[in-house]
């Protein structure tokens, strides 16, 4: 299903495998998870896919312990020679700043 | 053509400011220089002396980041620096001044010297930011990462 709307939008085909996280409970990890698939979910230019196969793209995300707080770390690669397109990394103090990120990182990064 | 070469003047004049403009950015972390990007690119190496040429668009967003990490933005519009509105006279026609200064002193005026007003305003973005990196004040507790989530 997801394959077919693909195909008839043109859009990019992007797949998301599970958030690695260093020093961070894995609650986070599905937080920041779940709320990319939400934002992305808004774009008409991407779909999210659940097969690594099937996606042109491979959105990895990574939540690492930093002295302060987290730095969540956003890495685009081509699914075919995982060659990286672009990385962003922004620090978090608390897990209520993933949304102003993630939302940042969707409208002018993923799509 | 009179009024193809005054706008063009008019343009140039916009551009030529805007091209000189440029906002201070600097970051409320003293000890410490981080580089600066605006809307997406490396402008500065070290926020301790960055002069931001201002964007041709109306939105910069600015962000400061060490090692590869972004720790704090800002997000600036034309406009928030204020405006200037410039009214300028130039020679028209009868009707123009008429419409400008009244019928019966346009007419008047019109008949021995048409007038044409055009106003413009220029908006511009602030000269000086601050860009926040400091990690809020917590009294030593730091959020419990290492924690589930409570909120779950």
């Amino acid at each position: 299903m997801l394959l077919c709307t693909a195909m008839l939008c043109g859009c990019s085909k992007v797949y998301m495998p599970p958030v690695q996280v260093e020093g961070v409970h894995s609650d986070y990890g599905e937080r920041l998870r779940v709320l990319t698939r939400q934002y992305v979910a808004i774009d008409d230019h991407v779909t999210l896919v659940d097969d690594a196969q099937q996606g042109d793209r491979t959105l990895q995300l990574q939540l690492v312990r930093d002295t302060a707080g987290v730095v969540v770390v956003f890495e685009m690669r081509k699914a075919k020679d995982n060659s990286l397109i672009w990385a962003y990394r922004h620090i978090a103090y608390d897990p209520n700043e993933f949304i102003p990120i993630v939302s940042r990182v969707s409208k002018e990064k993923i799509r | 053509m009179r009024r193809l070469l005054l706008a063009f003047a008019m343009l140039a004049g916009s551009a030529a400011l805007y091209g000189c403009a440029t906002v201070k950015v600097e970051v409320d972390d003293a000890r410490e220089g981080y580089a600066i990007y605006s809307n997406g690119v490396k402008v500065c190496d070290d926020s301790r002396n960055c002069n931001v040429p201002v964007a041709r668009g109306d939105v910069m967003y600015l962000e400061a980041a060490k090692n590869g990490v972004v720790y704090g933005e800002v997000e600036i519009h034309r406009g928030d620096g204020g405006y200037r509105t410039q009214t300028m006279l130039h020679k028209g026609t009868a009707k123009d001044a008429a419409k400008a200064v009244g019928v019966p002193l346009g007419i008047a005026a019109g008949a021995l010297l048409p007038l044409e007003y055009i106003t413009t305003t220029t908006e511009y973005f602030p000269t000086e930011v601050m860009i926040p990196v400091m990690p809020p004040e917590n009294d030593g507790n730091q959020y419990p990462w290492d924690k589930p989530d409570p909120s779950k």
